[in-house]
């Protein structure tokens, strides 16, 4: 198994978050990534950076003016605020919204959908370098790979095509998937962080050549709020190319892996020609914010059901807050799918 | 006999203590000192101060859905149960259309109803609310009843909010509620509005009606608040497309600039013939107005409030925006005295 990451990845430093309607430190540090790092050059899994090629996966997912917005908004904020901080929303169109604006505190509420996606002066370099390892993860199973690990930090799977939240800018999973549609089919999306993934989901609700599968923590309570609710099915082209299987919070090992195996099984009909795994490993236990009760454990064995199916398979990071079971947790689902 | 300023003292509870600028917190402006000032102003145009009566959710209800109305009455006792929750209901996440699944969750609801950080939510902000858009209706029940003019003293304000969104300083759209108020009566409403921002709430709330013409003049939002609404391509949709009229000016034009916007959408009015005028009058475009977006002077709103008398109309002052500066009660003395020069407007249904 081959592991990709670039350490630009790790200069993004978010301080502003909101929690509770409080402000407290943003929990999305270089830390994570680094734990990961750390835990695959102990285990000998070889790190290689992404090839440079430009940006063109990005502009395969997402629009050209959030993309201008992402790589010269900091800039621009400077200017306009004086400020030196971040690019923080105040007011957003809350899908009423009738018209674009050019002021960057209005750019901001139209593009930053909530709080956790605050934009510094090395976001950009970090989440293109993200990007940048998703799609080269993607090129290297797509040219023949049975499973290649996407080290993705920011993570993407919240972000929309045209939309920053929960701690992603730019969609890494979709990213990969768009690489690998370029050489079969039908690529299939499985998502098992413990949040929805809200903007992968948007990204391809209209479209039947991405399946898109999401296990996650019941959003009639939790983190994403307005999607991921079983009733979400995609919508024209792609109806019935969507489901989501949410899951009470607190739930253990037993429901969860009974999920993973009904998502492996729609995946399975759908018979995709590459698998997309958005890893999110933020159910654990262990997890300051404790959606789900998963050990260790659950995460190996459903690598290992991942694997039985056979098909090439790009891992892509997305967040979780830091946990000393976060490496190890990552570490062991890696194991058990190259075994 | 004076004309009426309706205002109930349940309208000065709301105390907001923050809102974000620039990514910084800062005090926020809607204080309820405000209503001091403006009682001063109104006092000294000669106004009667009259206390409303209690008209009941149902004013309320024939512009907020009632999901939205549960949400504002509740919200605040709700948050309150978050662990480590702050003090004053403000959002975190918003929902990128308006059609996605309603969330539970209180967080959820909050970015759902609220679309930005000027309209925090305390233990009193559902009463202030609601007495003040009691005073747009008392004020309107005073026209139907045959006064020819009636101030409603409405604070909070209300252009920003829609029918299921909070905003900019704004709970209950209180124009809005007036409007409607006349359209249950058989009464066609125009509205005018010359707040320094652009009334996207009442714009949103009759965007696809042809009963309600709605107009504004403000600040171009190109790079102002409120960002996305209040362009001039925006003429309204479905039925409503060419009932909306917004009339954007450059920041910091002053009183011929604004006058000269304020006579194309006077225009429009007139060929609309609504029965009633609303204006909805901000004195935000003050120049010495903390929000500093525009110049018109105090001189300037005794002219706004002439041109508006000039189209001879049974007319309806609701309070929008306007902040604490020492000219705030003479910006509406000015205008209101400006108003009752020039109108020759007869009480409604006597034509």
């Amino acid at each position: 198994m081959r592991a990709v990451f670039h350490e630009d990845q790790l200069r993004h430093r978010p301080v502003h978050f909101v929690s509770g309607g409080a402000r407290v430190p943003n929990p999305e540090q270089p830390r994570q990534a680094l734990a990961i790092l750390e835990a695959l050059h102990a285990e000998g899994i070889g790190v290689e950076p992404p090839a440079a090629d430009g940006d063109a996966a990005l502009a395969s997912v997402h629009d050209a003016a959030y993309l201008d917005f992402l790589a010269s908004g900091f800039d621009r904020w400077r200017g306009e605020t004086g400020t030196n901080g971040e690019i923080v929303p105040k007011i957003h169109p809350a899908g009423a919204g009738l018209t674009r604006c050019e002021g960057m505190e209005g750019l901001a509420g139209w593009y930053q959908l909530d709080n956790a996606v605050p934009i510094g002066e090395d976001t950009w370099t970090s989440i293109r370098a993200s990007a940048a390892t998703a799609a080269h993860a993607a090129s290297r199973v797509a040219r023949g790979e049975q499973a290649v690990y996407a080290l993705c930090r920011p993570g993407g799977h919240h972000a929309l095509r045209g939309g920053a939240m929960g701690f992603c800018y730019l969609n890494n999973a979709a990213i990969a998937s768009e690489r690998l549609r370029a050489v079969t089919d039908r690529v299939a999306v499985l998502d098992i962080g413990a949040h929805h993934g809200n903007g992968t989901q948007r990204l391809f609700e209209a479209r039947s050549d991405v399946v898109t599968i999401s296990v996650h923590v019941d959003p009639a309570h939790d983190y994403p709020f307005y999607w991921g609710h079983a009733d979400e099915r995609g919508m024209g082209a792609g109806e019935g190319a969507n489901d989501n299987l949410p899951l009470p919070r607190g739930s253990g090992d037993t429901s969860w892996l009974a999920a993973i195996d009904r998502a492996l099984g729609i995946i399975e009909l759908t018979a995709p020609g590459a698998l997309v795994v958005s890893l999110g490993v933020d159910g654990h236990r262990d997890d300051p914010m404790a959606a789900f009760d998963l050990t260790t454990h659950a995460y190996a064995e459903a690598a290992r059901r991942i694997a039985a199916s056979g098909r090439p398979t790009v891992v892509v990071q997305e967040g979780g807050c830091s946990h000393d079971a976060m490496a190890e947790t990552v570490l062991a689902f890696l194991r058990a799918l190259g075994s | 006999m004076p004309m009426k300023a309706v205002f109930h003292p349940d309208q000065a509870l709301h105390y907001p203590k923050h809102f974000l600028a620039s990514g910084a917190l800062k005090p926020n402006p809607e204080q309820p000192q405000r209503t001091d000032a403006l009682l001063a102003g109104a006092r000294a145009a000669g106004l009667e101060v009259v206390t409303p009566d209690d008209y009941g959710l149902g004013s309320v209800a024939s512009v907020h859905s009632p999901e939205y109305i549960a949400f504002l009455k509740h919200i605040h006792e709700r948050w309150q149960r978050i662990e480590g929750a702050s003090t004053e209901v403000v959002p975190n996440i918003h929902p990128d259309t308006r059609d996605v699944g309603y969330p539970k969750s209180a967080v959820g609801q909050v970015g759902y109803h609220v679309m930005d950080t000027s309209c925090p939510i305390s233990a009193d902000t559902f009463n202030s609310a609601r007495a003040s858009a009691n005073s747009a209706v008392h004020a309107a029940h005073l026209l139907t009843d045959g006064e020819v003019s009636a101030y409603a003293l409405c604070r909070p304000p209300g252009h920003h909010a829609f029918r299921d969104l909070a905003g900019g300083f704004c709970y209950f759209n209180n124009t809005a509620i007036a409007a409607q108020w006349f359209r249950a009566r058989g009464l066609r409403p125009a509205i005018v509005d010359v707040d320094l921002h652009h009334g996207n709430g009442t714009q949103g709330i009759f965007y696809h009606r042809a009963d309600v013409l709605t107009v504004s003049v403000h600040a171009d939002p190109i790079r102002y608040y409120p960002f996305f609404w209040g362009h001039a391509h925006e003429r309204g949709e479905g039925e409503g497309r060419g009932y909306n009229l917004n009339l954007p000016i450059e920041r910091g034009s002053g009183d011929d600039v604004f006058l000269a916007a304020l006579d194309k959408g006077l225009e429009r009015v007139a060929l609309f013939a609504p029965d009633v005028l609303i204006v909805a009058l901000g004195l935000d475009a003050f120049e010495g107005d903390p929000f500093g977006g525009l110049s018109v002077t105090t001189a300037g709103f005794g002219r706004i409030g002439a041109a508006c008398a000039a189209l001879h109309l049974p007319t309806l002052m609701v309070q929008e925006g306007g902040y604490l500066c020492h000219e705030l009660g003479d910006n509406l003395t000015r205008f209101v005295e400006g108003f009752g020069g020039v109108s020759r407007a007869r009480p409604i249904g006597r034509r």
